[in-house]
């Protein structure tokens, strides 16, 4: 694979794709246009609408109909909901690892989860003590201590560390651990 | 891992909201009117066409139609790509339930790791692996990170060509029942 394809996978994997919101919006606007596609043929064809001919439908849209909001209502949620869609990343919750033979990702709650292991094997505390979050170049890692053991938060620190290079993640993830005030009894 | 192109999807998206705000407005506008706001522009100017004419109402069922095969088109043809080919070479072809038979083999001790699966998907004519391989809920990042990638090398040696693959590191409902393996 070229550095470039490398790249482009990467990117796909690590941000979610805009497919089902198109398909849910073009879906709404499928609807909304059988309908008035229906009322025109009608007209067309002189035949009685189905609910509101085209003539008297564009007269309550146009005359100030209070109807009318529900349809304001309707448009500009699909505009909202479409321009945000449009717009925004939508990031998932994943990092790139670094590796010359293939493209290798890795989900947070996964290097969250070994990162609580690395850090309880740190500190001497259970791994059910250790709670970790995993941001885009932080990660936080709280400690609950056992009753009459004090936690050296600086061992969890490079325990953690050491596993977060041991993964060896592309774009580097810094630790910051906080123990709890309250002790848990274990 | 899908062939969706994905700028398409944003541009379709932005224009469906642009669209729909400016009817929105247009809908908007009486209420404005009957709010008092002056509008810089004569409101008669923006006479709608004659919709009692056939013509007219023709043209909107056209547009309408054409609105809506494009609509199915797009939605029914998403998600297309996958392959069952992992690698063509010449008279031969490679599946990917070879390259997970082969992965699987590998990382079956190892203890991260509660089961692998690949895929292929066609990438510009290229096929792709999208190899998942789910950790247990809290994994020796070190060890995982060595396992697979030793299984990768394993594979490149069995097959003798380095299929190009996509390595997921992930989780699953699998992951939380499996507990932890303290015993190794």
């Amino acid at each position: 694979m070229n550095p470039r394809t490398e790249r482009r996978l990467s990117r796909r994997m690590r941000y979610r794709s805009r497919s089902v919101a198109v398909s849910v919006a073009l879906g709404v606007i499928a609807v909304a246009l059988t309908y008035i596609g229906v009322e025109a043929t009608l007209a067309a064809l002189a035949l009685p609408p189905l609910l509101l001919s085209p003539v008297d439908l564009t007269e309550a849209l146009t005359s100030g109909d209070p109807r009318a909001l529900a349809v304001i209502a309707g448009l500009v949620v699909l505009a909202v909901f479409a321009i945000v869609a449009a717009l925004t990343p939508g990031g998932r919750a994943r990092h790139e690892l670094a590796d010359d033979r293939a493209v290798f990702l890795i989900d947070d709650d996964v290097m969250a989860g070994g990162i609580s292991r690395a850090a309880a094997l740190g500190a001497g505390v259970s791994r059910t003590q250790v709670t970790t979050t995993v941001g885009r170049r932080r990660a936080t890692v709280r400690v609950s201590p056992s009753a009459g053991f004090p936690v050296d938060a600086e061992l969890a620190t490079n325990a953690a560390d050491h596993a977060v290079s041991a993964a060896e993640p592309l774009r580097a993830i810094s630790i910051r651990t906080a123990v709890d005030r309250k002790a848990v009894l274990a | 891992m899908t062939r969706s192109n994905r700028i398409a999807n944003r541009i379709i998206l932005m224009l469906i909201g642009l669209v729909s705000l400016g009817l929105a407005a247009a809908v908007a506008l009486p209420f404005a009117t009957n709010l008092g706001v002056e509008l810089p522009w004569d409101q008669a100017e923006l006479a709608l066409p004659d919709l009692t004419q056939p013509v007219v109402l023709w043209s909107i069922v056209g547009f309408a139609a054409a609105v809506l095969a494009f609509a199915i088109l797009w939605i029914v043809t998403r998600g297309r790509g996958r392959t069952g080919t992992a690698l063509r070479v010449e008279g031969a072809a490679i599946d990917a339930s070879a390259v997970q038979a082969v992965l699987r083999d590998r990382l079956a001790g190892a203890p991260d790791v509660v089961t692998v699966s690949a895929s292929a998907h066609e990438r510009r004519g290229e096929p792709v692996v999208l190899v998942r391989v789910q950790a247990r809920s809290a994994p020796d990042l070190g060890a995982l990170r060595a396992a697979v990638g030793s299984a990768v090398d394993r594979l490149d040696e069995v097959v003798g060509a380095r299929i190009p693959l996509v390595v997921h590191l992930t989780s699953g409902v699998r992951s939380t029942f499996a507990g932890t393996k303290t015993t190794h």
